[in-house]
């Protein structure tokens, strides 16, 4: 299995659209960091001006916690995106491009292929939100400096500055989390098709239409939502509140690991008994 | 002669369509086996259930007398192939890409794949991305990953598609070569009689995934194995007869095709005259070409 994972690794490493992501997130933080850096004063104070009304707010307000909080509230939503490009094109690239027929003339169980592609594809979001993290919070720390977090969700929390870090570990852990569903959940479409493109547009027309169904709030739809994988994927929000809701959390987790489950049998049983015909 | 290759009774179906219908043969260790017949015939589908990348619906493969096992793929360390294309990671060199599958192989010792290369006669040009490869040099390249993990038997599927004639005739000497030197079994599949006539010993026909023909290729290519077509609308009388006289026979738009003795045929007309069996016309086909060019055309 290890010879697998290294092997897949190595197919990573060389494929150009391995660093679209990385790309993208070093453009798209960079570019919000420094526009934060020479224009952040203004922008803040217009979103937190009423707050100015009841609060008198002294210190360093733009600081590395309160931007890495921000970004990474409008940045994880595209972060499945890039993950699929990488995951969705794990099987189905290589089924259209004729190279899975080349390695499954190898001595190789199917499963084990699957989950050395799977693993890879998990190990691939994992250094992807590391590197989130490092844009975020480490490029952060360089340019602004640490300083107290104000928390705008259900009313006003301010989090001391050292009291952050492992929080902020903590919520970089639920949206990794997260970003692996995503992963095994374009690899199991990846197991069904045989183009590069379909488990891309496929696992975000999910994500978007499970977002835009219970953005809304149906009624109809309430039961279910805690059981629904998107509505965990901003989870990570919790741990920045003053309570923190343990159970809410630990029931997110195991959630999300069910779906992992799900996603990755499903893949491997389609995978170990489809024709190979490209 | 050993078997080292056999097929039984191989059946695979698309829903109502029946890509292999039946189909038995085997392939002897040394040999370089023919798999003839036109496009859409079965061929690939048939290579392909040997590699386990098709599951087939019914029937048996075993090599070298073990029952291939597609739960255990270990028996793939046995075989080498090229299906159609020769497809590779475009952006990776022909080094890296072998050295994957190299890797995939579990070998030892490294140095096979510039053995290999050296083969196929690309050593040269190892480090160049195979994106940049022409045509002739993937296909070669496809005979390298086939051959870096010394299987007894390698399975080519169409390995001439694609090349001009001084290709065609490099991949042939480069096949004999392999086959003589190295010892190693070929099958070749091709939907070009003439290519296969010219490398192979033994071969299968095959057309709409049925059996036609099999046997040694000077015997199957001699004017002494004629075959005759018969075209009737008696048609479960006619093939009650070929029952009953164990004449083995094949049924292609509205014809039927049997191998008979030129001496006997005026016999054959006279025993389906007076079974009732109306003849509509009865056709000498010299050579298995002319045959294989009437199912072509």
């Amino acid at each position: 299995m290890i010879r697998l994972i290294n092997i897949e690794l190595f197919k990573i490493v060389k494929r150009p659209r391995t660093y679209i992501g990385f790309l993208a997130i070093f453009l798209i933080v960079g570019a919000l960091q420094l526009a934060m850096y020479f224009e952040g004063e203004e922008l803040i104070s217009i979103a937190i001006q009423n707050l100015e009304n009841d609060f008198r707010l002294e210190g360093k307000i733009i600081n590395a916690n309160l931007l890495t909080y921000l970004l990474l509230n409008s940045i994880i939503i595209h972060i499945p995106i890039l993950i699929c490009l990488v995951t969705g094109d794990a099987i189905a690239g290589e089924a259209a491009s004729g190279t899975l027929r080349l390695i499954l003339q190898r001595p190789f169980k199917r499963t084990e292929i699957y989950i050395a592609k799977a693993i890879t594809g998990f190990l691939y979001a994992i250094a992807l939100m590391v590197f989130l993290a490092t844009m975020t919070y480490g490029l952060g720390m360089l340019l602004f400096g640490s300083g107290d977090l104000i928390v705008l969700r259900r009313g006003v929390t301010v989090i001391a500055s050292d009291d952050v870090s492992w929080r902020f570990f903590y919520a970089f852990c639920s949206g990794t989390l997260s970003m692996i569903v995503v992963a095994s959940l374009s690899m199991m479409i990846s197991s069904f098709v045989n183009n590069a493109i379909g488990p891309i547009v496929g696992t975000i027309a999910i994500l978007i239409g499970l977002n835009i169904i219970f953005t809304l709030g149906a009624p109809i739809f309430k039961d279910i939502l805690p059981y629904v994988f998107t509505s965990h994927f901003i989870k990570w929000q919790y741990f920045f509140d003053f309570d923190i809701d343990k159970l809410a959390l630990q029931q997110s987790v195991m959630v999300q690991f069910i779906y992992i489950l799900i996603f990755n049998l499903i893949g491997i049983w389609n995978f170990s008994r489809k024709d190979i015909l490209t | 002669m050993s078997v080292i290759l056999e097929v039984k009774n191989l059946h695979k179906s698309y829903q109502s369509f029946k890509a292999v219908d039946d189909i038995s043969f085997h392939v002897n260790k040394g040999d370089i086996y023919g798999f003839l017949g036109p496009n859409g015939a079965g061929k690939s589908t048939t290579l392909r259930m040997i590699l386990g990348l098709i599951r087939p619906d019914s029937g048996l493969i075993q090599l070298d007398g073990g029952r291939v096992d597609y739960q255990n793929k270990k028996y793939l360390n046995q075989i080498g192939a090229l299906i159609e294309r020769p497809d590779f990671y475009k952006n990776l060199s022909a080094y890296e890409n072998l050295k994957i599958l190299y890797r995939m192989s579990k070998l030892k010792d490294i140095r096979i794949i510039d053995d290999v290369l050296k083969e196929v006669d690309l050593l040269e040009r190892k480090k160049d991305k195979v994106g940049g490869y022409s045509q002739g040099m993937k296909q070669r390249l496809g005979i390298a990953q086939a051959l870096i993990h010394q299987p007894e038997l390698i399975i080519l599927d169409e390995p001439s598609n694609g090349l001009d004639p001084q290709g065609q005739a490099d991949m042939r000497e480069l096949i004999l070569r392999i086959n003589k030197e190295r010892g190693i079994t070929v099958v070749i599949s091709s939907h070009i009689l003439a290519e296969i006539e010219k490398i192979s010993n033994r071969m299968i026909v095959i057309n709409k995934g049925r059996k036609i023909a099999e046997g040694a290729v000077n015997q199957l290519m001699s004017s002494e194995s004629i075959k005759i077509q018969i075209k009737t609308k008696s048609h479960a009388e006619i093939e009650s007869y070929f029952n009953t006289h164990l004449i083995t026979f094949t049924n292609e738009n509205e014809s039927y095709y049997i191998q008979w003795e030129e001496a006997k045929i005026d016999e054959l007309i006279k025993n389906l005259n007076s079974e009732n069996i109306s003849l509509y016309e009865v056709k000498q086909m010299k050579t298995l070409e002319e045959y294989f060019l009437n199912l072509t055309n």
